[in-house]
């Protein structure tokens, strides 16, 4: 065997040995919505002493009982208050967060909340499920309501399980074992009108994917965001969020003010530097001469991996 | 040499075609560059054949549509479920939305917002509620350009009109017309609505989007058949609040396959599973044309006395053809009574076929 021969030889090998150390090529793909799921994040729960509360949806959508863990993040603190729930066959189930909910029947308990947060909930199988229907079971969906009526209602955002395991309480959204968190966001949303009849300002609220409850340790990631205007005329800004983060667009910089971004609507990507981000728009929308609310979930587009490590 | 590089060759391509579902066999190797070629060779042009046919000017919209599924009586709808739903929020070619709505005091702002980075082309229907007659249009979004127009006007905010006035309630679909057949030329859109009226009540939705799956040449019939685009789902998830005195829930269900080239509407019986949050199971059933608007309190199982329990898990499953829809909760809020209303969209679970034959 000559020289030449010899190398290639090797190098095939090692080719060969390589692939099969690191398993199958995974493609960077964000998390589909609307399916089955097995880990929810609701980006927005509020409740105040003055009637604003938030009603949490969790609806089971197969035939058997799903046993759910489930973490409130203060918004202000970083920190968490878990529980647990249970879910017996297509079971719906909701509560107030002012209230929190308690069923001796199941076990099932959520504790009162009263701040500004998240919220996420991960399918906990028993140790001898680790198919991947016992784990993408769950959705749900929350609605944010002020005293007054205005309200803003989403779908929590859901991560499938992509592959048999058991259920470790560390989550790794990588693509492999749980669907990946999204590289970018893009959200459809409405100019500020600070000086308009009426006044309006929508809020864009982020939080990180990545997150360690069992050592509290939030991280700071500097987010990018560009603005694309009805004219293609592109500005970027930028800001920072630690665990989760609440502006409004007039806040972010002037370019999110209808009379410098010169059209109705902007086309906003968010990216997160560090790592991965999750968010949602409440719209502040004039009509008429008042002021409406709605929900406004982001666009997918690529995916990050980042871990959700539960205790 | 020659022996020991065709041994490792021939590994390396045992282990693709085990990390590949579905690849087809290997080619038996006479030496390395020939394996790789065939495999790569065999499993690209498959699919290709199957949605090149040009749109037939029939009414074929429903004939995919019966289920397929083995009767189940554990599943709340008595079908078993079968197929793929849409993964939603992701850059899609074709959307649907199921609420546009106008009038004297209520209008709907029109969201379409392209994800990628070169000019996108697309063909958009409204569809009326009462007639089910089509507006077609046509709507050119440049890379990352969003666009937003106001129903009642079809003028954006820009003051530039983008779209025919439309007046009622109704649907509107929009297909993506790409310049090439790859199918990174197809998804590339996302789209939402808001509907607000005068008593600054406010619903804010996003398009049901589906994605293509294959290239080729767009031809006006979108096949939702898992192959082509996307199927469509075969059974929406709803977490509604039930019925009340002051607080009626609204449902919106419309159809999967439409024939718009012929204007013929494909109805369809629904079946309704409501299940409370007691486990207690009913079931209630409707129908649609090809847009309907149903309130809860006209369906008993869907009225708070009934469900027993403040919200339910309803699952809708059209019979004959798929649909998709949207819920408007409206509730009012403890301890003031002001009346609170929301858009609720669904879960998918399972997929069928459907077609949209656009002219």
């Amino acid at each position: 065997m000559n020289r030449v021969g010899y190398f290639a030889a090797r190098v095939a090998l090692w080719g060969a040995l390589c692939a099969l150390l690191a398993g199958p090529a995974v493609a960077a793909a964000p998390p589909a919505q609307k399916l089955p799921s097995a880990l929810l994040v609701y980006p927005l729960i509020e409740a105040d002493a003055v009637g604003g509360d938030t009603r949490i949806e969790l609806v089971n959508l197969t035939g058997a009982s799903q046993q759910v863990q489930c973490f409130y993040v203060y918004g202000d603190t970083c920190s968490e208050i878990g529980f647990f729930l249970a879910l017996t066959p297509y079971q719906p189930m909701s509560w107030f967060a002012t209230q929190g909910l308690s069923d001796i029947s199941t076990g099932s308990s959520a504790p009162p909340f009263v701040g500004a947060g998240e919220l996420k909930c991960a399918v906990t199988p028993p140790e001898s499920a680790t198919e991947l229907s016992a784990h993408n079971t769950i959705q749900g969906r929350a609605t944010v309501f002020r005293a007054d009526g205005k309200t803003v209602s989403y779908g929590a955002v859901g991560f499938q399980r992509l592959n048999p395991g058991p259920y470790t309480g560390e989550i790794q959204l990588n693509g492999s074992s749980y669907a990946q968190c999204p590289d970018k966001l893009h959200f459809d949303v409405f100019a500020d009108q600070p000086t308009g009849t009426p006044p309006t300002a929508s809020e864009l609220i982020l939080l990180t994917c990545s997150q360690d409850l069992v050592l509290q340790a939030a991280k700071t990631i500097t987010v990018q965001l560009l603005v694309v205007n009805e004219f293609e005329q592109t500005v970027s800004l930028a800001s920072k969020v630690t665990c989760f983060g609440r502006h409004t667009l007039g806040e972010l910089g002037g370019p999110l003010e209808r009379t410098m971004l010169g059209s109705e609507t902007a086309h906003l990507i968010v990216r997160g530097s560090e790592g991965p981000l999750l968010g949602l728009v409440i719209d502040d929308v004039p009509f008429a001469g008042q002021r409406g609310t709605a929900g406004n979930e982001p666009s997918f587009q690529g995916g990050r991996s980042a871990t959700v490590l539960l205790p | 040499m020659a022996e020991l590089f065709r041994i490792l060759a021939a590994f390396l391509a045992l282990y693709m075609q085990r990390i590949t579902p579905g690849a087809p066999k290997l080619q038996p190797l006479v030496s390395p560059p020939t394996a790789t070629a065939t495999r790569t060779a065999t499993f690209t042009p498959t699919p290709t054949a199957t949605f090149t046919v040009p749109p037939t000017k029939t009414p074929t919209a429903t004939a995919t549509t019966r289920p397929t599924a083995a009767v189940s009586y554990a599943d709340p709808v008595g079908f078993a479920v079968v197929g793929v739903p849409p993964a939603q929020k992701l850059p899609a070619a074709f959307l649907v939305y199921p609420l546009v709505r106008s009038s004297a005091t209520q209008d709907t702002t029109i969201e379409l917002m392209n994800l990628s980075s070169t000019l996108v082309t697309l063909q958009c229907f409204y569809v009326q509620g009462t007639t089910c007659n089509e507006i077609g249009f046509w709507v050119s979004l440049t890379g990352q350009q969003p666009i937003a127009w106001k129903v009642r006007t079809g003028v954006g905010g820009t003051g530039r009109r983008v779209a025919p006035p439309f007046t009622g309630d109704g649907e509107l679909k929009c297909a993506v017309v790409p310049n090439t057949s790859d199918v990174s030329s197809y998804n590339t859109v996302q789209g939402r609505a808001i509907v607000s009226d005068t008593a600054a009540q406010t619903i804010g939705y996003s398009a049901i989007a589906f994605r293509r799956l294959s290239s080729g040449d767009f031809t006006g019939e979108i096949a939702l058949d898992g192959v082509a685009y996307e199927m469509c789902p075969d059974r929406l998830h709803f977490q509604v609040l039930a019925s009340q005195t002051g607080a009626d829930s609204e449902m919106i269900l419309v159809p999967c396959s439409q024939d718009l080239v012929n204007q013929l509407p494909s109805g369809t019986n629904i079946q309704l599973a409501v299940i409370n949050e007691f486990e207690n199971r009913m079931s209630g059933a409707t129908s649609v044309k090809c847009f309907n608007r149903i309130n809860f309190s006209s369906i008993p199982s869907l009225r708070r006395s009934s469900v027993g329990t403040d919200t339910a898990h309803l699952i809708v499953y059209g019979t004959d053809v798929p649909v998709v829809g949207l819920v408007i909760d409206r509730f009012k809020v403890p301890g003031t009574g002001a009346t609170s209303t929301s858009s609720n969209e669904p879960n998918l679970e399972g997929g069928r076929s459907a077609v949209v034959h656009l002219p």
